[in-house]
């Protein structure tokens, strides 16, 4: 193993010894950059950033795995909005879990929807929508999948976190999208308030298209839940408990 | 059947806390729209909107328009006080009996009645029915007998098309 592999860097002028730098990691195999990686992050950020997501960066999965750990540094040298979309480009089949470290530092960031559109082929949006679950910025990350036909993405959110703000976000593009994302936030949390947040963006009267996500409950709890919100929603509680009638 | 429709709000979510309804009490017919806590978070909103149809389904056959104007303005001022206190209560209250039409209302800046699509404005500025949100006091005014009749709250501007999608009415 080479000395800069085993991060031993001291002496050395790092812009100046960029070019070698560059060969070492681009030839190191699998061998491991940790090391190197960890030292230049010390003691260069700059020279850190050249090589893993400069110009030159010879990219590959191994190398970007071995980058993530330091996202913090980098991120000091290279704006988020940059960094990560180079780091995917670069990532090979590591794209994913830099998709994963974007989503969790900057869950709330616009970027990460095209991002999320190149990285995931099923589900796109689910890795920054489930990781802005937590985060204030939900409900505008939410619409913003929606705006891009994250349809499925969202759906799996709901029915992963039982949030109803992917409901509410669907609900003004895609309503069969938004009675299936209403209907399975009931399904994993039969409190949630799915009937606030679609009434909130429908209108005061939503008996109508409250009633049109029954087909869609596949839980008594749900029914039941759901049944005991309606109070207000006639044509809804009647047809509840039709249902509940048949339910086991 | 006569309609009070309330405009929502500019943004994502138009209708925090929004409510709607219509019913006769006696020989009075009551519409009514509200917007109960709409400053508020979603899920507020709507437990606020659901108390306030707690209200509405509660009133009972009391007299004339006026009088069932006073009651359900009493009615709403029993709603719970971190909404009136700090005033998350725009109302329009319509009742009519056929011959005598009156409206109370809080929060508003604009009152048009609609029929056939056509809307006019019935309440110029500096008219009683135009005020600050709160609870309305149960005074009343006479109003036009219309088909609906469309509240405006402060900082909105009256839809130039479609009036009711920008009051959540759906076909």
């Amino acid at each position: 193993m080479s000395a800069l592999l085993d991060g031993k860097l001291d002496g050395l002028d790092l812009r100046a010894e960029l070019p070698r730098l560059l060969a070492t990691v681009r030839d190191a195999g699998d061998q491991p950059l940790a090391v190197l990686f960890a030292a230049l992050a010390a003691k260069d950020p700059v020279a850190l950033a050249e090589v893993v997501a400069g110009s030159r960066a010879p990219g590959g999965a191994h190398v970007v795995r071995a980058a993530l750990p330091h996202v913090a540094v980098l991120e000091a040298t290279l704006s988020p909005r940059g960094l990560y979309p180079r780091l995917f480009d670069l990532s090979a089949e590591a794209a994913s879990e830099v998709l994963a470290v974007a989503a969790a530092r900057h869950p709330a960031a616009s970027w990460l929807v095209p991002l999320s559109k190149k990285a995931e082929r099923f589900a796109v949006g689910k890795t920054h929508l489930l990781a802005a679950s937590t985060h204030p910025s939900f409900a505008a990350v939410c619409r913003a999948h929606a705006e891009a036909g994250h349809v499925d993405g969202l759906v799996c959110t709901a029915a992963e976190t039982g949030r109803a703000e992917p409901a509410a976000a669907l609900l003004g593009l895609d309503l069969d999208a938004a009675l299936r994302a209403a209907g399975a936030a009931l399904g994993r949390d039969p409190a949630s308030p799915v009937l606030a947040h679609l009434a909130a963006v429908w209108g005061p009267e939503p008996d109508a298209l409250v009633v049109r996500l029954i087909p869609g409950l596949r839980s008594r709890a749900a029914a039941e839940a759901l049944l005991g919100a309606a109070r207000h929603l006639p044509r809804t509680a009647a047809t509840l408990r039709a249902v509940l009638r048949g339910m086991v | 059947m006569r309609h009070a429709w309330l405009v929502g709000s500019a943004g994502r979510t138009p209708f925090v806390g929004h409510l709607r309804g219509a019913r006769d009490l006696g020989r009075v017919h009551l519409a009514w729209a509200c917007c109960v806590a709409g400053t508020a978070g979603v899920v507020e909103g709507w437990e606020a909107a659901e108390a306030a149809r707690d209200v509405f389904a509660e009133l009972r056959a009391v007299g004339d328009p006026r009088d069932v104007l006073v009651a359900a303005c009493a009615a709403l001022a029993r709603l719970d006080s971190r909404w009136l206190t700090r005033g998350d209560l725009t109302a329009l209250l319509v009742a009519t009996d056929g011959t005598s039409t009156r409206a109370a209302a809080s929060g508003l800046v604009g009152l048009h009645a609609g029929d056939g699509g056509v809307f006019r404005p019935i309440a110029a500025p500096g008219h009683p029915l135009l005020g600050e949100p709160g609870a309305p006091d149960g005074t009343s005014h006479d109003v036009p007998l219309a088909e609906v009749w469309v509240g405006l709250p402060a900082g909105i501007p009256f839809p130039r098309r479609d009036v009711p999608a920008a009051c959540g009415v759906r076909a």
